[in-house]
């Protein structure tokens, strides 16, 4: 029929919407796995790449390939870099505080000497720092979050949260706009996968303030 | 003794075979700090299951449960965090927004004349959306000290959400065991027409319990508020089903006219104590479900072998 359509956040199968029928111009989002990985890297950065001890991964909702992205971009960087820190557990959090709080008070208990915690959302990571608070083992474990919400920055700039991967969205659609305008105008989109980038947020960064992403944080 | 306590020996066996089980695959189950995780980790869906212990046993229902926690999670929340109001105010709001939710729900059944089904499920999706229009969608984070200890502290050492759960539990054992309200809301749930026929009054009563139900799922949504120190909407998603699985496995009669309050924390506990088994030994996501599912279906059925051989 001539209507483009665009894939918000990479949610669809090119291949299946192909097989019916629907032709999607161009899929863009986050990369997840990247997302993970920035984690990964962020974590290596403040332990050091010969650190040794205990790591935690909560994952998304059972199934969800977001959640399991991020996960696994997480769990494959962080052997790379750092392979003396050991996920000792990757359980589902299904993006409930609540679940992760439970998580992570029974992840201390297997291993007390738990040094990090990686959640695929900050709902989870928040729940999870939470109870390392609760627990006071605050500065024994480094905990980090995805998303960049409103209540994750609010808990990094107060110091609890160490950092979170922040998605942006806003960026997201602006760009989707721009390719479908350029598109409109006849200009030939290339790319099936459009990337947006994510950042890593940390206290310093938000404190400083002078990052140019920033403007594109929730 | 154990009839005297309303307590079914099967669900007691599963609880104990089943914590037997852990306390051999995993070397620190049985330590003190673990068994109190498990009750704490209890705490926010055995609140919940005690009201829909109540409700179920009057041969009622209710699927707001946990859309509920949520609404009340976030009116304490941002009472205080985003009005400024002081810190008791947490409390209140939790606990008002919850009662509030419980009578709309009673209300619409007992004047409506909606089944409870119905109602409940409407009402889970009101509350959910009352939640989330209140919080713009996301936490309200950063409560005070004050809301924080009944979620995060451990006075002598137990964790306060523990102390909550007791509290709570042994007042309302006592109110459906012991009291006359208690009575009614097993008759009613045995036979309405005559518990009406003895003149107890059905509307009052269903009123009643609808609002403590709710008033159930607004301390549940404080102590989670308190735990993860959010206002969080989408809190409590789901939970309505821990909660009524909880009082089915603890042999809270589905249809009504049979239910206890230490019968579904027992139900509960082994909820509770299979989770933390899983999480100690870093079991895979997709094992767990399995696991849970399977441990449901054979407390139930364990329970059910010893009634069919009663009939």
């Amino acid at each position: 029929m001539g209507i483009p359509v665009v894939d918000l956040d990479g949610n669809l199968d090119h291949k299946i919407a192909a097989d019916a029928g629907v032709d999607i111009s161009f899929s863009i989002g986050s990369d997840n796995v990247a997302a993970g990985a920035q984690g990964a890297e962020y974590l290596v950065n403040k332990l050091g790449k010969n650190a040794k001890g205990p790591v935690l991964v909560i994952e998304g909702l059972s199934g969800n390939i977001t959640g399991q992205k991020r996960a696994r971009g997480f769990s494959d960087r962080l052997a790379q870099l750092a392979p003396g820190l050991k996920v000792v557990a990757s359980l589902p959090g299904d993006w409930d505080r609540g679940k992760a709080a439970n998580i992570t008070n029974d992840t201390l208990t297997a291993n007390p000497g738990l040094v990090a915690i990686f959640a695929a959302n900050d709902g989870m990571a928040l729940g999870a720092v939470e109870t390392v608070y609760a627990a006071g083992k605050q500065s024994q474990v480094t905990v980090i979050g995805v998303d960049g919400n409103s209540d994750a920055v609010k808990s990094i700039k107060s110091g609890r949260l160490n950092a979170s991967v922040a998605q942006l969205p806003y960026l997201v659609g602006k760009q989707a706009v721009e390719k479908v305008a350029a598109m409109k105008k006849g200009t030939k989109v290339d790319q099936d996968w459009i990337y947006v980038p994510t950042m890593v947020l940390t206290k310093d960064i938000i404190d400083k303030g002078t990052e140019p992403m920033l403007k594109y944080v929730k | 003794m154990l009839s005297r306590l309303h307590i079914r020996l099967e669900s007691l066996i599963v609880l104990v075979v089943l914590s037997a089980g852990m306390a051999l695959l995993s070397p620190v189950f049985l330590s003190v700090n673990n068994l109190f995780n498990i009750i704490l980790a209890t705490a926010t869906f055995g609140v919940l299951a005690i009201g829909a212990t109540f409700v179920i046993s009057s041969a009622g229902l209710d699927l707001s449960l946990g859309s509920v926690l949520g609404l009340s999670s976030v009116v304490g929340a941002a009472l205080v965090v985003t009005l400024e109001w002081p810190w008791y105010f947490a409390i209140l709001g939790s606990l008002i927004a919850g009662t509030l939710a419980g009578a709309v729900n009673g209300f619409i059944v007992t004047r409506g004349m909606v089944p409870a089904f119905i109602v409940t499920l409407g009402m889970l999706g009101i509350a959910r959306g009352l939640a989330l229009i209140i919080s713009g969608g996301r936490g309200i984070y950063g409560l005070p000290n004050e809301i924080l200890f009944l979620g995060q502290a451990r006075p002598l050492g137990v964790p306060t959400p523990v102390f909550i759960l007791a509290l709570v539990a042994i007042i309302s054992h006592y109110i459906l065991a012991h009291t006359r309200f208690g009575h009614h809301t097993l008759a009613l749930g045995d036979n309405e027409a005559a518990a009406k026929a003895t003149g107890i009054d059905i509307n009052r009563q269903r009123m009643l319990l609808y609002m403590l139900s709710g008033l159930m799922a607004g301390i549940a949504g404080l102590i989670f508020t308190a735990r993860v120190n959010t206002g969080d909407p989408t809190a409590g998603l789901n939970y309505e089903l821990l909660a009524i699985t909880a009082a089915i496995i603890g042999g809270t009669n589905l249809f009504g006219g049979r239910g206890s309050i230490l019968g579904t924390m027992i139900g509960a506990l082994i909820m509770g104590v299979l989770q933390n088994g899983l999480n100690l030994l870093a079991v895979q996501a997709y094992y767990q479900q399995m696991a849970i599912g399977m441990v449901l279906i054979a407390a139930v059925w364990l329970d059910q072998v010893r009634d069919r051989k009663r009939s």
